[in-house]
């Protein structure tokens, strides 16, 4: 993992020496920013330089050999991260039944899929993978820009985001019994029981293995063979319970995807008992919670806003109210919006998603949030993405008006200061 | 990937020509001077050679199963047998870089059996060897299917012998690895218990080393040995053995390329005919590779519904990836290794490459190329003998000679002589005898 990270890193640093070679900066001169992370700016200016953006304001001086993008009677915004998505998804890995946390689904990726495109063209950059699935482990997810570069390396902004999982989700066609739910409950909590046992026996190990040393050094200074000292045996590694501990360690946030209010209950047990950072997926029925939510302090990825009962599971769609996020964000909660839906194309309804969110009550400035900056501060990528701040990857949106109208036009979509969309004219 | 093995079947050949001369001259039945140098020259109407430039009215010298000489100007020995092949086209004989078939079972239900060796699942009777001899095959690498992670090694044969020792050319050679998942595993658990195992096995020479280490120190007797199971990983990782992984989907040419960078392993990929997409890819990394015998695929517009072809050899050669064909049965045609050449050449793959892609190349993935795959002197005299140009589908393969012998013959060739000789009148009678039956 760590010799994977190593390659994204010097990857990056290639891509940032090799743009350093034409660096003539791109200004985008804009009607209105809406930095998302401060108040609106009208008539600004944006200063890109080797991918990141440089400097935003009124004020900022323009370079000479500056490349210019007039966009004087247009909004621009950052890109939109889409925090639950199955975009890059091989067919065969959408609904798989098993999985563990040890997993990472950036083994299950097509980097030649083309339906990232249309995904482009609406808006979203960046997108959290997420299989979609009824196992109660599931897998790593990763973020992935929509950068259109062909490989998972190139593409993975973060892998390891999330460890995802599900509760009460053993039968998704019909709703599980409160006793299958319990359940699953109990087996999740043994399995962290069993890694708190694993890091003790290695911890135990580790000690032996250290006085071993210590013993050995003894006895070659003192050069006289008494007894043969015996070498600890290593205890056999678990990969499962290797991740389940950077789980306990708060490494790795657990991502759990639950519906039902008895669900959303031991998903919280469960991250109290363990004290792990916890992210509640979908949270179905969080509305009828919301404040004891609140009292929490989690962060929510609340999906689908908009649903069909041919696509979604019965348990999920039953219980569905459109209003959720709406509730979940006036009750103060850290909320993202995801599209969660059945296949990767969908993902290019996120936008329409946060402003059906806000048509049902939601504020519409945290409505933007939600697919902006707080999936980004939820998955631990805040500081590259997910606002117009200076210092931040250029990775920005800009269209015809007000993003939630419906009447708005995705004119161009920068990735890493890059046009990676731009709308054709009409002929 | 040196061949150690280069004369195992020559040695003993010869050591018994020597035994028996020895034993004939002490006996004294037979005193005359046998020929001990076998010498047989060849009268070509044209020799493509594969290395060199293709040579019209050229000869070419054997002595001892060996490529000795080739050329315009060849003095023939006066004791050569001399076979005259004026109106034909010598070649060497084709190469299969990787089949799974003439296999009792191609495919073992566990995912990681790295210890099998084809060698013990060979059925030296099975039609695939009689029809890839007559198609002009002199050697073939057989490896496990695809449905095993770690497949078990290869063994390279030629299609001709009765018990697999006989077809032998070279045991231990590749192993397989498999990046297609089965039954209920998804790729994420099918790549999970790939890194587990190679996590697994290092953790297990580690180990190994250091009880060998600890027994030195105390100066103790240590007998144990590495696992033999797990003794064909610890040659990949040692680059003695060569990796051919196999890839179902382009998806998958990234991660092979991943477990190639991470283990330094010698690898080949045999590819789907999706793998196409990730072209430049394996080119990047030059990793050889051999292409599903279906080299054409049509891939539809999403928006405009129209249809493009994509001829994955020129989309191969275009990327700069050196490639092998393979053979099959699932469409017309894919039983044969000219055939392919002859669709890659049609749709702008250059001649020279596509006649390498059947030879010189496969031979050198196997790692046999010090042997077959050209005509060179050095190299075994497995050659064929074609009526025609290599890619026209009137051509047939009217001799095959294996190390300096010939043998096959398509005048001799009775199951050929079947399918090609119905008499007419015999076929008329049959089809009036179903025409009774039927009214």
């Amino acid at each position: 993992m760590t010799a994977f990270k190593c390659f994204i890193v010097s990857f990056v640093v290639i891509c940032a020496m090799t743009h350093c070679a034409d660096a003539a900066s791109l200004v985008i001169q804009a009607g209105r920013i809406i930095p998302v992370s401060g108040p609106d700016i009208e008539d600004g200016v944006i200063l890109i330089e080797d991918q990141k953006i440089k400097a935003l304001g009124t004020d900022v001086v323009i370079p000479d050999d500056a490349r210019i993008i007039d966009a004087k009677t247009k909004t621009v915004m950052p890109g939109l991260i889409d925090a639950q998505s199955r975009l890059f998804l091989l067919d065969s890995e959408l609904n798989q039944t098993s999985g563990a946390p040890e997993l990472d689904v950036l083994d299950a990726l097509n980097p030649f899929d083309e339906a990232y495109r249309e995904v482009l063209a609406q808006g979203v950059t960046t997108v959290c993978v997420v299989p979609d699935s009824s196992a109660m482990w599931v897998c790593r997810t990763a973020l992935l820009r929509l950068n259109g570069a062909g490989s998972v390396a190139e593409m993975c902004l973060k892998s390891g985001v999330t460890v995802k999982a599900t509760l009460g989700m053993s039968s998704r066609s019909t709703q599980s019994s409160s006793l299958e739910r319990l359940d699953q409950y109990a087996s999740m909590r043994e399995a962290f029981i069993g890694a708190q046992r694993y890091l003790k026996q290695y911890e135990k190990y580790e000690h032996a293995l250290a006085q071993y040393n210590k013993d050995k050094a003894k006895q070659k200074a003192e050069s006289d063979s008494k007894a043969p000292l015996k070498r600890p045996e290593e205890p056999s590694k678990s990969p499962t319970h290797e991740i389940l501990f950077q789980i306990l360690r708060k490494e790795i946030p657990l991502q759990i995807e639950v519906h039902c209010v008895d669900d959303i209950r031991h998903a919280l047990r469960l991250a109290h008992e363990f004290e792990f950072s916890v992210i509640l997926d979908q949270c179905t029925e969080g509305y009828r919670m919301a404040r004891e939510l609140a009292g929490h302090k989690v962060p929510v990825i609340v999906g689908p806003v908009s649903v069909s009962r041919m696509t979604m599971p019965a348990l999920a769609y039953d219980h569905h109210d459109p209003v959720n996020a709406a509730r979940l964000s006036q009750a103060g909660i850290q909320l993202a919006i995801g599209t969660c839906a059945p296949t990767g194309l969908d993902s290019k309804f996120l936008g329409s998603a946060a402003a059906m969110a806000a048509a049902q009550g939601m504020d519409r400035d945290a409505a933007l949030r939600a697919i902006t900056l707080t999936p980004a501060q939820i998955l631990g990528v805040a500081d590259r993405i997910g606002s117009l701040d200076v210092g931040k990857d250029a990775d920005l949106v800009i269209c015809s008006g007000d993003p939630f109208d419906s009447f708005t036009r995705i004119e161009q979509v920068l990735i890493q200061g890059k046009v990676v969309y731009e709308r054709k004219a009409a002929q | 990937m040196k061949s150690k093995c280069t004369t195992v079947l020559l040695e003993p050949l010869s050591k018994w020509v020597l035994v028996t001369l020895l034993l004939t001259s002490t006996l004294g039945v037979r005193a005359q001077a046998a020929p001990v140098r076998k010498k047989t020259a060849i009268e070509a109407g044209k020799i493509i050679t594969i290395s060199g430039k293709e040579i019209t009215n050229g000869i070419i010298l054997i002595e001892d199963g060996k490529i000795k000489d080739v050329g315009k100007k060849v003095d023939i020995p006066w004791d050569a047998f001399v076979i005259e092949a004026k109106d034909q086209v010598v070649m060497p004989g084709f190469v299969l870089a990787h089949t799974s078939r003439g296999l009792e079972s191609a495919n073992e239900r566990m995912p990681e059996v790295p210890f099998l060796s084809t060698f013990d699942a060979i059925d030296p009777l099975q039609p695939f060897f009689e029809d890839s001899l007559r198609d002009g095959i002199v050697a073939m690498l057989i490896l496990p299917g695809n449905n095993t992670l770690l497949g078990g090694t290869g063994t390279v044969v030629k299609p001709y012998g009765r018990i697999v020792e006989d077809m032998l050319i070279k045991r231990y050679t590749g192993l397989k690895i498999s990046l297609q998942p089965t039954g209920n595993t998804s790729r994420m658990g099918h790549m999970q218990r790939f890194r587990r195992y190679m996590a697994d096995l290092k953790q297990y020479q580690a180990q190994f080393d250091q009880r060998k280490a600890d027994a030195e120190a105390s100066k103790k007797p240590f007998d144990e040995e590495l696992d033999v199971r797990k003794q064909p990983m610890f040659d990949l990782l040692e680059r003695k053995l060569r990796a051919f992984i196999y890839c179902d989907q382009a998806a998958d040419v990234i991660k092979a390329l991943e477990i190639q960078k991470a283990h330094k392993f010698d690898t080949v990929l045999v590819l789907s005919p999706d793998c196409y997409k990730a072209a430049s890819l394996i080119a990047k990394h030059k990793l050889p590779v051999i292409l599903d015998p279906q080299l054409i695929v049509w891939e539809t517009d999403e928006q405009t519904q129209a249809e493009q072809m994509k001829v994955i050899p020129q989309i191969m050669q275009k990327a700069g990836v050196k490639f092998a064909f393979q053979t099959d049965t699932s469409q017309y045609g894919t039983r044969y290794l000219w055939y392919q050449a002859a669709q890659a050449v049609k749709y702008g793959v250059k001649r020279e490459e596509a006649l390498k892609a059947m030879t010189l190349y496969p031979a050198q993935f196997v790692g046999i190329e010090d042997r077959f795959g050209s005509i060179e002197p050095g190299k075994d005299a497995s050659l064929i003998f074609l009526t025609g140009d290599p890619l026209d589908a009137q051509t047939w393969v009217d001799k095959v000679m294996m190390s300096g012998e010939v043998i096959y013959e398509k005048a001799k060739d009775l199951r050929l002589r079947k399918l090609l000789e119905i008499p007419k009148s015999a076929e008329r009678k049959k089809e009036d005898d179903t025409n009774k039956a039927d009214s």
